[in-house]
C-alpha cells in the first residue's frame, strides 16, 4: 500500500512538473496549427488543424508592419551563428590551450580579463559597442554581430576547453615532442581528436546562443535584408492586429534548429558544460 | 619559438578583448561624464549626468525592479532546481524520459518562447485568463505593473529551471550512495536526510549557483523588452532595458552611460565575492 501512495506522489508531481514547463510549447504548436475562424478560442484542444500559416511563411515575403522575408532573415540568422561558431570555437580553443599548458608572464592577467568578460552583462556594453562599431564603419553589417558573439561566448568555451586539455596526460604530448612534432602539429593531430565529445558541446553552445541573440542585431542591424529571425518575430509584435497564427508558425520554424542541435548533442552538453560548472 | 607559439595561442582573445571590451568600455566611461546626444559631439559636464540619475523616478525605480526581478527571480527558481533535482535524484520508471521532456525550456529559443508568453497572457485572448476566467477569478496582464512584473518573474523560472535543476542534479548525483544507505541502516528518513546528508553537501555549489545566476540574470535584456518594453508607463524597466531606451530609442548616449556606470560597481562587487568563492 505504501509503495502505491510513493508511486502516485511520484508520477503526480512529475505530470505537474511537466504540465508547467511543456504547456507553452504545445500552446505555441496548437496555436500555429490552428484555423483562422479557430483562433480566438482558447480551447485546449481542437479538431480541425490547417497549415495554412506554414504556408504563408513559407511563400514569403510577408508584410506585416513592412515586408519582410522570412528566407532571408533564416539566411542571416544562419550565417551569424555558424560564423560565430568558427570564430569563437577557434579563439577559443588558442586560448584554452594556451591557458592549459603554456607558462606565460601574463597568464594571471589573461585569465582573468576573460573572467571579466564573462561575468560583464552583455546587456551592459550594447550601447557603446554600437558606437564603436560605428566608428570602425562595421556597423549594418552581419560581421558584427558575429564579433559580438564572439567576445562574449569565449570566456566560457575556453574555460570548458582548458579542464578538457589539462584532463589528457602531458605523456601523449610529449612523446609526440620526441619524435618531432610541433606545436600546432600536437594541437591538430592529438589533442582536438581527444577532445571531440568537447567541443561539439562547445560549438553547440556558441550556435544556440548566436541564434538568440536579439538586443545586438536590434542595434547593429537596421536595414532588413540584414535582418535575423528574432527581428522577423518581433517585428510581429508591433502590428495593430497581431496576426498569432502566422507568427507561431514561424516560431515552430525558427524554434526547430537549435532543439535538433540541442537533443542530438545533449550528452555531450550535459557532460561536457554542466560537469564543467559543478567542478567549480 | 616558445614566446611565439604562446603570442599566437593568446594574442587573437588579448586583441579582441582590447578591441570590443576595453575600448567600448571606456567609450562607455567617457560618456557617462559628457552630454551626448545622439548626433552631437560630447560636452564634457562633470559629475551631472549621475545627480541628474539621483533624482530620476525611471532610474530609482528601474533598480528596484532589479532587485525584484533578480532577487525574487533567482531564489525562488534555486529553490525549486533543489527540490527537483533531489526529486529527479531518486529512482523511479521514466525518470530519464521525464527529465529530457522537463528539459525542453531551456534549448528553446529565447524569442520565440517569449513570444509564446506574450500570447498566452493577452490579456482578451490568452490562454491564461481564459481559464482565470472560467475559474471566477480576475483578469492578469501585462498592462499593469504588478502583474507585469509577476508574469516577468515567472517567465525567467520557467525559462531557466531546467538548466538549474540538472547542474544541481549532478551535484546531488557526486554524493555517494554509501552514506545514505548508512543513515537508512540507522534509521533516518527522507527529509532528516535531505536535512543532515544533502544540503551540507551541496551547499557550496548551491551557492555558487546563486551568485552565476545572479549575475547571468543582472544583465537579462529580452524578457522585459520583449514582453511589456518597460511599459506601463516606463514603470517596469529594468537597469538594462532603461539605459537602452535613453541610448537607443530616446538618443541620449550621456545619461544612457551613466546608468550603467553607476550600476557597474555592484557588478564589480559580485565578481569580487565571485572570485572569492570559486578561489580562483
Amino acid at each position: 500500500m505504501n509503495k502505491y501512495i510513493k508511486n502516485f506522489v511520484i508520477y503526480f508531481i512529475a505530470i505537474i512538473i511537466l504540465l508547467f514547463s511543456l504547456f507553452p510549447v504545445y500552446w505555441m504548436i496548437l496555436t500555429s496549427i490552428k484555423r483562422y475562424e479557430d483562433l480566438l478560442n482558447p480551447y485546449l484542444f481542437i479538431t480541425k488543424i490547417t497549415f495554412e500559416n506554414y504556408i504563408k511563411i513559407i511563400s514569403s515575403p510577408l508584410t506585416i508592419t513592412t515586408t519582410i522575408n522570412f528566407y532571408r532573415c533564416m539566411t542571416n540568422s544562419i550565417i551569424i551563428a555558424l560564423g560565430s561558431v568558427i570564430l569563437s570555437l577557434s579563439i577559443s580553443i588558442l586560448l584554452g590551450y594556451g591557458l592549459a599548458r603554456m607558462n606565460f608572464k601574463f597568464k594571471r592577467l589573461v585569465s582573468n580579463a576573460s573572467l571579466f568578460v564573462y561575468i560583464l552583462p552583455p546587456s551592459f556594453l550594447a550601447i557603446p559597442f554600437f558606437v564603436h562599431m560605428r566608428m570602425l564603419g562595421l556597423v549594418n553589417s552581419l560581421i558584427s554581430v558575429i564579433l559580438a558573439e564572439t567576445i562574449f561566448t569565449i570566456p566560457f568555451c575556453a574555460w570548458i576547453l582548458r579542464e578538457q586539455f589539462s584532463s589528457i596526460p602531458k605523456e601523449i604530448e610529449e612523446s609526440a615532442y620526441i619524435d618531432g612534432c610541433g606545436r600546432l602539429e600536437v594541437l591538430f593531430r592529438i589533442i582536438l581528436p581527444l577532445s571531440a565529445p568537447t567541443l561539439v558541446a562547445t560549438a553547440t553552445y556558441i550556435f544556440i546562443r548566436a541564434w538568440n541573440e536579439y538586443q545586438y542585431a536590434l542595434l547593429l542591424l537596421y536595414s532588413k535584408d540584414l535582418w535575423t529571425l528574432p527581428l522577423f518575430l518581433t517585428t510581429f509584435l508591433a502590428a495593430d492586429v497581431i496576426p498569432w497564427g502566422i507568427l507561431m508558425a514561424a516560431s515552430v520554424l525558427y524554434t526547430i534548429p537549435p532543439l535538433i542541435f540541442y537533443y542530438v548533442t545533449e550528452r555531450y552538453m550535459i557532460k561536457g558544460l554542466i560537469a564543467g560548472a559543478v567542478k567549480a | 619559438m616558445e614566446k611565439l607559439y604562446t603570442f599566437l595561442f593568446i594574442f587573437p582573445f588579448i586583441f579582441l578583448f582590447i578591441l570590443l571590451i576595453i575600448y567600448p568600455l571606456s567609450i562607455e566611461i567617457y560618456y557617462s561624464f559628457t552630454e551626448k546626444k545622439a548626433g552631437l559631439e560630447p560636452i564634457f559636464i562633470g559629475l551631472k549626468n549621475f545627480v541628474y540619475l539621483f533624482f530620476n523616478k525611471d532610474y530609482i525605480r528601474s533598480f528596484f525592479n532589479t532587485m525584484l526581478f533578480v532577487g525574487l527571480g533567482v531564489n525562488i527558481k534555486l529553490i525549486i532546481a533543489l527540490l527537483l533535482a533531489n526529486f529527479f535524484n531518486s529512482n523511479f520508471k521514466f525518470n530519464r524520459i521525464i527529465r529530457g521532456l522537463f528539459i525542453l525550456p531551456w534549448p528553446l529559443p529565447i524569442i520565440s518562447s517569449l513570444i509564446i508568453f506574450y500570447w498566452m497572457f493577452d490579456y482578451d485572448w490568452g490562454v491564461v485568463n481564459y481559464i482565470l476566467s472560467s475559474l471566477g477569478l480576475p483578469k492578469i496582464g501585462l498592462g499593469r505593473y504588478n502583474e507585469a512584473m509577476f508574469i516577468i518573474i515567472l517567465y525567467h523560472i520557467w525559462k531557466n529551471l531546467p538548466f538549474w535543476t540538472i547542474t544541481l542534479l549532478a551535484g546531488l548525483q557526486r554524493i555517494p550512495i554509501e552514506i545514505y544507505e548508512a543513515a537508512r541502516i540507522d534509521g533516518s528518513d527522507s527529509l532528516k536526510m535531505f536535512r543532515y546528508i544533502t544540503l551540507p553537501l551541496i551547499k557550496n555549489l548551491y551557492l555558487v549557483c546563486t551568485i552565476l545566476s545572479t549575475i547571468w540574470t543582472l544583465g537579462d535584456f529580452n524578457t522585459v523588452w520583449v514582453l511589456t518594453k518597460g511599459g506601463p508607463a516606463d514603470s517596469t524597466h529594468l537597469i538594462s532595458t532603461l539605459a537602452f531606451r535613453y541610448g537607443f530609442e530616446l538618443g541620449d548616449l550621456g545619461i544612457s552611460s551613466a546608468m550603467i556606470v553607476f550600476a557597474l560597481p555592484m557588478i564589480i562587487a559580485l565578481i569580487l565575492i565571485l572570485l572569492k568563492f570559486l578561489k580562483i
